[in-house]
């Protein structure tokens, strides 16, 4: 859901955010093959990532695909996947997120300190 | 830990937008923040941030006299009077975070009010080159996000103090001087009432569930309330149009839950609430290999999603609710909770029965998922299918249901046959492994005692289903059912 403040690059962060948590998701995963409780934290930030997506018109799911993450992704664990896509959110006012964005970016907040713990 | 800025410099030449937005990030700083004792300390600074918050707020133009900010100063100065009155928190430090948060918006306010007295024009055109003025809507929004965030960050708090004050309480049977587990209860219920205001001003559209991943007490209720909420809304998500993302996140829900019956289960078993030996030697097992079919199906999905991947909003909330109410019960922060923190928080042997109910309807669902997938219109990637035709042991390059065309642009297809085929066998074993947990689960007296309202069936019983093939059996027919 687009609200009227909602920017371009806003939303383009929102993307890359999105991708973040996919990927940590998917770490996540693959970390849950040696550590099982680890599991529940990787299916939380895909559940946001689920979240985040509702957010979007729906018909611009395929530039979801075009997002390229940058290299320092490659050796993060998703912890620091899941802190970097809080980061992201950081990068613009939250009235140039879409409408809604606020309750994903708490959500986000308590997945990161969780995920410290 | 973080720490903020809390003194605005002399000279301070940040316009109002930016000062809001360094609140903003401020405020998300305190909820990175995840060490003890920060409750009271953010309950003494809390007034201070509505407080700046509400002058900020009644400075900016405001067209439509909305009552929100009213409604928060209202409830943060009833708080305060309780404060007073009850000496609790008392005295003592404030929270850092907060505190900048407060001067942050405070020192915004000074200069929205000095802006109103000589001119709007002629004060914030030098110091405020981007300024959310000129924008009060937007303004307003990033104001009530702090709020919000700050309410959650202090509720967040109180909720861990709430827990660590029970536990003593379990322990020593009272608490130190000064300390008071009613009033730390009553401040979280005030502050939770905020935090719903300033929500759903910002349109927050989040489950409560995972807002308030930590209540206290877990209620005991909610995980059976959570799990058939779940059970019923899979069911009536996978009858309608089948999807991947849907039906992956079926799969990967169910997982959690076969999960999360591990953990209690294991806790109950140590606890000698129910036989450690069956839990060795059958339980577990069983348990282990219904993830593993889960997985695996998960595994065969995951790289067939397509373009379209966007869940049922009603999945999606069912699924929120059942994963915050097992991980309040099982873990504490990025790990299992050790098992005397679990019996401390829920009844085992209830929770037990619930997630063996849950596990019993999986018998059920797993049929669903097949038919889900056997669909016509189950739609699917050309390469997720060709990469899952292949690991089945077709040759690549023999004739897979995919051509090279739509494997080439990685279209999105109808589901080709061996694919489902594939597919179908893996779901199968998931069918045998949840018959496998649910006979463990009938037969331990424990949990069989507490499993006295049996749960409403939402299709077949699963003893009135056809055995399920194997991926060989499965080839021949399957697909061609329907």
């Amino acid at each position: 859901m687009i609200g009227q403040h909602t920017t371009q690059l806003a939303t383009e962060s929102w993307r890359e955010a999105i991708a973040l948590l996919v990927e940590a998701a998917d770490r996540g995963y693959r970390e849950a093959e040696t550590d099982p409780a680890r599991y529940s934290t990787a299916l939380w930030a895909d559940l946001l990532a689920s979240l985040a997506i509702d957010l979007l018109p729906a018909n611009q799911d395929h530039l979801l695909d075009d997002v390229v993450l940058g290299r320092s992704c490659e050796d993060v664990d998703m912890v620091g996947l899941i802190r970097a896509a809080e980061t992201t959110t950081r990068r613009h006012p939250i009235e140039q997120f879409p409408v809604g964005a606020s309750g994903v970016i708490v959500g986000l907040l308590d997945l990161v300190r969780e995920s410290r713990q | 830990m973080t720490t903020p800025d809390a003194e605005q410099p002399v000279g301070d030449e940040r316009s109002v937008g930016e000062l809001i937005l360094h609140a903003d990030i401020t405020s998300r700083d305190a909820l990175w923040d995840s060490g003890n004792d920060l409750a009271k300390a953010r309950v003494r600074s809390w007034g201070e941030v509505v407080e700046a918050a509400a002058d900020l707020w009644s400075a900016m133009p405001d067209r439509l006299g909305d009552p929100t900010m009213s409604r928060i100063q209202t409830l943060s100065d009833g708080l305060q009077r309780t404060q007073r009155a009850t000496q609790w928190p008392g005295a003592g430090d404030g929270d850092p975070h907060l505190e900048a948060v407060a001067t942050s918006l405070g020192h915004a306010a000074e200069m929205v009010s000095a802006a109103g007295r000589v001119g709007a024009s002629q004060a914030l055109s030098a110091p405020m080159p981007i300024d959310v003025l000129h924008d009060a809507d937007a303004a307003r929004t990033r104001l009530m996000h702090v709020v919000y965030v700050c309410a959650h960050g202090v509720g967040a708090s109180l909720d861990r103090h709430v827990q660590d004050l029970r536990s003593t309480l379990d322990q020593r049977k009272s608490l130190d001087r000064g300390e008071s587990l009613t009033r730390a209860q009553a401040a979280r219920q005030r502050i939770g009432a905020v935090e719903r205001i300033a929500g759903a001003y910002v349109h927050s559209r989040w489950p409560q569930a995972l807002t308030g991943e930590h209540r206290d007490p877990v209620e005991a209720a909610r995980l059976e309330r959570a799990l058939a909420r779940w059970d019923l809304q899979a069911h009536r998500t996978l009858a309608g149009p089948p999807t991947v993302a849907n039906v992956l996140r079926v799969a990967q829900v169910q997982k959690d839950i076969t999960s999360a019956a591990d953990v209690v289960g294991s806790v109950a078993a140590r606890r000698g609430m129910a036989d450690l030996d069956q839990h060795h030697h059958r339980t577990r097992p069983a348990l282990d290999g219904l993830q593993q079919a889960w997985d695996q199906v998960v595994a065969d999905l995951q790289p067939m999603l397509i373009r379209q991947r966007r869940i049922d909003p009603e999945l999606l909330t069912a699924a929120n609710e059942v994963h915050a109410a097992l991980r309040e019960i099982t873990h504490e922060g990025a790990g299992y909770a050790a098992p005397d923190v679990i019996t401390a928080r829920i009844d085992v042997l209830g929770a037990t029965a619930s997630l063996h109910r849950a596990l019993a309807s999986t018998v059920d669902l797993a049929h669903v998922v097949r038919d889900a997938v056997a669909d016509p219109s189950f739609t699917v990637s050309a390469r997720g299918a060709q990469a899952l035709v292949t690991v089945g042991g077709v040759p690549a390059g023999s004739h897979q249901g995919v051509s090279l065309a739509d494997v080439h642009h990685n279209r999105d297809i109808p589901i080709p046959q061996p694919a489902r085929v594939a597919l179908a066998a893996d779901i199968g074993q998931v069918v045998r492994a949840a018959v496998v947990v649910d006979s463990v689960g009938m037969t331990r007296p424990e949990i069989s005692a507490q499993l006295d309202a049996p749960a409403a069936v939402s299709g077949r019983l699963h003893q009135d289903r056809t055995p399920v093939p194997s991926r060989a059996a499965a080839a021949q027919g399957f697909g061609c059912e329907r």
